[in-house]
């Protein structure tokens, strides 16, 4: 119906928005040449995230579907506090970790389930998993448990603020610098284990 | 060099053929979605005033309608 009201819509619409210029723009006009920008510059991204997280081609497509229904239902209350980069990913991160724990019937998925004092983990160099070759990295992030994954990648593919992962996984920033050291010593411990070469 | 980033480049470059098929769904479900919303903007109202103006019995809105039907009327004779 909204394609009929505006049927000269130009596939260019939003080359140069910004992503907060094009919500504000959708929200004005109801355009849905907005939604598309929207969905063209985030879909792969969150179909990655999701087949990371999901490791199932079918559950991470019917998941990009999912998210998408809920970023458009919900679109109208987004704040603008945060990037709208960063309220798509806490979408997408919470609807999988809720699949994974119903498919798990894992309730403590991301909860603090390590014990142990953290001083006692050694530090990792981010460069060690950022210069991981590709083949290996997916190995490894199929090995390590979701929850550290998931950290993982807000960090290092998403860049986003140990502030942002707070307010997504809810926990306090000290926590999420606590679960970040472990993620990482995990991934290097499982590395090791895999290619003790 | 960030090898986390590289690794979503290559998965969001294998999700092209199903990211079309799903934008297509997507966009047709934004279809009914605004089909019935505009159902709901132009009926429901309508009809929750004359739901409003029949169970209210206020004799001067009566005489209103009255008038207003004259006047069509004699708009439409002249």
């Amino acid at each position: 119906m909204i394609n009929l009201l505006f049927p000269l819509i130009s596939k260019d619409i939003g080359r140069t928005l910004t992503d907060e210029e094009i919500v504000k723009e959708y929200l004005a006009t109801q355009n849905v040449a907005y939604f598309d920008k929207l969905y063209d510059r985030y879909s792969g991204k969150i179909y990655a995230k999701s087949i990371s997280l999901l490791r199932d081609e079918d559950l991470a497509e019917d998941a990009v579907q999912e998210i998408f229904m809920k970023i458009l239902l919900n679109l109208s209350k987004f704040s603008g506090k945060s990037k709208v980069s960063t309220w798509i990913y806490s979408i997408t991160y919470n609807f999988c970790i809720d699949i994974i724990r119903r498919k798990k019937k894992d309730p403590s998925m991301l909860m603090d389930n390590f014990s142990g004092d953290n001083d006692m983990i050694d530090d990792v160099e981010d460069a060690f998993l950022l210069e991981t070759n590709i083949r290996r990295l997916k190995t490894i992030l199929g090995k390590i448990p979701s929850s550290d994954k998931a950290i993982l990648l807000m960090k290092y593919q998403d860049d986003m603020s140990i502030r942002d992962i707070g307010s997504i996984l809810d926990k306090s920033e000290s926590a999420i610098k606590m679960k970040i050291k472990r993620a990482k010593h995990k991934f290097k411990t499982i590395y090791v284990e895999t290619y003790p070469d | 060099m960030n090898n986390f980033k590289e690794l979503e480049r290559q998965q969001s470059e294998a999700f092209d053929n199903a990211g079309n098929k799903i934008k297509k769904k997507l966009n047709n479900d934004i279809s009914v979605f605004s089909f019935f919303g505009n159902v709901i903007d132009l009926y429901f109202s309508r009809m929750f005033n004359v739901m409003a103006d029949l169970t209210s019995n206020d004799p001067s809105k009566e005489s209103d309608n009255d008038d207003d039907e004259n006047i069509d009327i004699n708009a439409l004779l002249s």
